[in-house]
């Protein structure tokens, strides 16, 4: 290999990882606005199966023999489709439903990673003596990837466009991958031509406005505005904004049914924050009175509040009508307080008023950073809009509903302060009262007394609708309090279930004289911790399903490696499979552990860093730039390359039962740092970890050369189907056992991994 | 000279990915810190309003 073709294999190799980031990321975002994030979460990582399928195809195509087959073309070929590809799947989601035509769609989105697969898989098997070198560009391309996306979004605004720009992109590598392999000048020209079409269609998108999707097929939103252009049972909504941000669609819609006129800020088309007309008029805001959250508010002091998840801005008004004077509004999604300062108009600048102070940060992170402060009411009031549903990726809010976050809130509490929360599901309710109850009992209240601090009341609306409040009393409210209260709920029509002196709830009363346990109809409900935060996803359902994901990717993998074996006689060069068992065992555990990290560093590091995105782009950038810069320094193993993957995989062991104890003390003690401080931590902890887990990947393929190279294609493909079941297993983990137990079980792959390679090394490294 | 191309290959998309990260952190930081809050209006005097007969603070 000359220098000018390992130079121009790294070059194709970094623009391609650029380009599948960028189409991975923009797709997340563009099924995000149209299906639901849960449906974002299994279309992504179906499409990894795409990746990892050209591996597959390239083995396949390669063992039919020919001599377009083992050369360059089917290559160059995927080169030349995967613009053409992105570009068809841009039409296809422009001008067909996603919904509708759910198979067909992921056929189309599944082939741009098809056709990536199979150039990257053809590169590692060319060129796989040098695979610590251009891996390291793999994966600082994948890091690229993950920061250009960002800056497309932002510049060009929408998912379909940064998928233009993905599909102008990817004819980068196709140019340096026809360089590379000396292709004909009409394999260039149809290059060249492809991106004119690319660059042309971006312009057409960007200056007029066409081909960008449609806002009727958002999910959520869409039902609104479908009924009522379809003059259906509710004909109030009036879409009246919409915009990309760098993370997510924003939709403002005004509703017209209520006691006033309202707006609804709908991010990503689902659970809508809402927005309340105010023109400088105090009485004409009495209606929210009426809102159960007020319950915090007529008994006790009321001067001080901080409202978390203060959304559109209606819990500032329902502070401010109970008589607060000072306010700290928390709000973790930028998008909904971006839409409530440009609408000032409507809601009367309620961010601006001088007795508000607006933090755009997660509220548990807020409150860590300011030890100090006390309030008479924390107020959450269905916290819910990062999240979108009940299903999705972002564990976020979730953090807000522990044992631990209930803690923060009882020591942010002045005297006699209150904790107020809302919600619309009765076990909800009862999981929140019980997690309140866990808290009180750890903070060292008697058994006897628990029940006294907690309030817990129901609202009925309408028929169908109910929404329930609990309330946290930092001391048991006396006679005069109590009164207020229940007279209170009586006048809007509530129902009190547990206040001192009043009544007490047989439910809870069980739970605190029990075991720590909460079961109704057979769903347990039990308090949550910061290990395992998962507050909404109490149904079974959503755990059966995770396993059955899981089952299915497990039974994925399964084939394709029996797929392998079947044929194994033929692939290594001296006849013997002697070694070939261990390296596929080996390709797989790396591809899970390296994602079980991945995926339990991010989660535990949203939490600390007080901002989901920037945890993403920290974490990601961080394990992507440490790994690639791992591959390149392994670049010096020249002999005994397994017998060298074993003694660093013995070092993640180390380093992972290290984090595993020492991680969440460490992010404890620094959650009240400056956030440069917070992300300086991060990445210095990551660093080395991630250093050692980009070494076992090229140190496999290029030990794998001596004998099975052309299984090369395939253990490249393995090794990215294994990843998609390492994301499903953590998940699975978390949502049974919790995220350290799933951080455990990757320390127990790296064991394994060992110990397979104790034995087995010799298998591969031997001459 | 073979390794020299590689370190600076190397450097090359190192430099870069570092200078994206700026960017992309000086967005993401923007999104978060970048409100304008110049703008103060008086708080109405919300006490004026009645309160639901039997809630007295």
């Amino acid at each position: 290999m000359t220098p000018k073709q390992r130079i121009l294999a790294a070059i194709c190799l970094y623009l391609l990882s650029i380009c599948v980031l960028t189409f991975e990321v923009s797709l997340s975002r563009v099924l995000a606005a149209t299906t639901g994030y849960h449906m974002a979460f299994l279309a992504v990582s179906l499409t990894i199966f795409g990746l990892g399928g050209g591996g597959f195809g390239l083995y396949w195509i390669r063992r039919r023999g020919g001599t377009w087959a083992k050369s360059s073309g089917p290559a160059l070929l995927a080169a030349l489709l995967l613009p053409l590809s992105l570009l068809g799947f841009v039409l296809a989601s422009v001008f067909t439903s996603v919904s509708q035509h759910w198979v067909p769609f992921m056929l189309v989105t599944l082939l741009p990673f098809f056709f990536a697969g199979v150039v990257i898989s053809h590169l590692f098997r060319q060129y796989a003596q040098h695979a610590s070198f251009l891996y390291a560009f793999d994966l600082l391309g994948a890091a690229m990837g993950c920061l250009v996306v960002v800056l497309l979004l932002h510049g060009l605004g929408g998912g379909i466009r940064a998928i233009l720009a993905a599909a102008l992109l990817a004819c980068g590598p196709m140019l340096a991958f026809a360089v590379l392999t000396e292709a004909r000048l009409s394999y260039l020209l149809a290059g060249a031509g492809t991106a004119v079409l690319s660059l042309a269609l971006l312009c057409v998108s960007l200056f007029s406005g066409g081909l960008d999707l449609d806002p009727m097929r958002f999910s959520g939103m869409s039902e609104y505005i479908a009924l009522q252009k379809a003059g259906g049972k509710n004909p109030h909504w009036q879409p009246e904004l919409s915009s990309w941000d760098e993370f997510s669609r924003v939709d403002v819609v005004e509703y017209l049914g209520g006691p006033a006129v309202s707006k609804h800020i709908f991010i990503n088309g689902r659970t809508p924050a809402n927005m309340v007309g105010f023109s400088g008029k105090p009485e004409e805001m009495s209606y929210l009175r009426y809102m159960p959250g007020y319950v915090a508010f007529v008994s006790g002091k009321t001067d001080s509040a901080c409202c978390i998840g203060a959304g559109g801005g209606v819990d500032v008004f329902v502070s401010l009508l109970g008589g607060a004077k000072h306010i700290d509004a928390v709000e973790i999604n930028p998008g909904v307080v971006a839409a409530t300062l440009k609408d000032g108009v409507f809601n009367g600048n309620v961010f601006a008023f001088d007795s508000v102070n607006l933090y755009v940060e997660d509220g548990r992170s807020f409150l860590a950073r300011h030890p100090d402060k006390r309030y008479d009411v924390v107020y959450l009031a269905l916290v819910q809009s990062i999240t979108g549903d009940f299903n999705d990726l972002a564990f976020v809010e979730d953090y807000l509903y522990t044992v631990e976050a209930a803690g923060s809130y009882y020591e942010h509490l002045a005297e006699g302060g209150r904790v107020v929360m809302e919600t619309h599901h009765e076990r909800l309710l009862y999981r929140y009262a019980a997690t309140l109850a866990s808290m009180l009992a750890d903070k060292g209240v008697g058994k006897d007394e628990i029940l006294n601090h907690i309030g817990v009341f129901s609202f009925p609306k309408g028929e169908q609708h109910t929404s329930y409040v609990t309330l946290l009393f930092q001391t048991p409210p006396n006679a005069a309090q109590v009164s207020a209260v229940d007279e209170y709920v009586r006048i809007i029509g509530g129902q009190v279930l547990n206040l001192a002196g009043i009544v007490e709830d047989p439910i809870l009363s069980h739970f605190v004289h029990g075991n720590g346990m909460l079961v109704i109809d057979d769903v347990d409900i039990s308090p949550c911790k910061d290990d395992r935060p998962f507050f909404f996803r109490h149904s079974p359902q959503f755990v059966t399903m995770m396993l059955q994901i899981w089952a299915g990717v497990l039974l994925a993998n399964l084939l394709l490696i029996a797929l392998l074996w079947r044929g194994r006689r033929r692939l290594p060069t001296d006849g013997q499979t002697r070694g070939l068992g261990m390296l596929i065992a080996y390709f797989m555990l790396i591809g899970v552990n390296y994602t079980l990290v991945q995926i339990v560093v991010m989660q535990k590091s949203i939490l600390f860093l007080g901002y989901p995105t920037l945890s993403l782009s920290v974490v990601l950038f961080t394990m992507l730039l440490g790994s690639g810069i791992g591959s390149y320094v392994s670049n010096r193993f020249a002999s005994t390359l397994m017998g060298r993957a074993r003694a660093v995989l013995l070092a993640v062991t180390v380093l992972g039962l290290a984090y595993a104890y020492g991680m969440a003390p460490l992010y404890r003690m620094l959650i009240g740092e400056t956030i440069g401080i917070k992300m300086l931590t991060v990445v210095v902890l990551l660093l080395p970890i991630s250093f050692l887990l980009g070494m076992p990947m090229p140190l496999g393929l290029r030990a794998a050369e001596k004998r099975f190279g052309e299984g090369i294609p395939y253990f490249w493909g393995l090794n990215g189907t294994a990843s998609v079941l390492g994301s499903v297993t953590a998940t699975v983990i978390a949502l049974s056992r919790g995220f350290t137990a799933a951080w455990l079980v990757a320390v127990l792959i790296t064991m394994i991994l060992v110990l397979l390679l104790q034995r087995r090394a010799v298998d591969v490294d031997a001459e | 000279m073979k390794s020299t191309l590689d370190h600076l290959l190397l450097a090359v998309a190192g430099f870069l990915l570092v200078l994206a990260w700026v960017a992309v952190i000086l967005i993401t930081g923007r999104m978060y810190w970048g409100f304008d809050d110049s703008l103060s209006v008086a708080t109405p005097d919300f006490s004026e309003v009645e309160r639901i007969p039997g809630a007295r603070p």
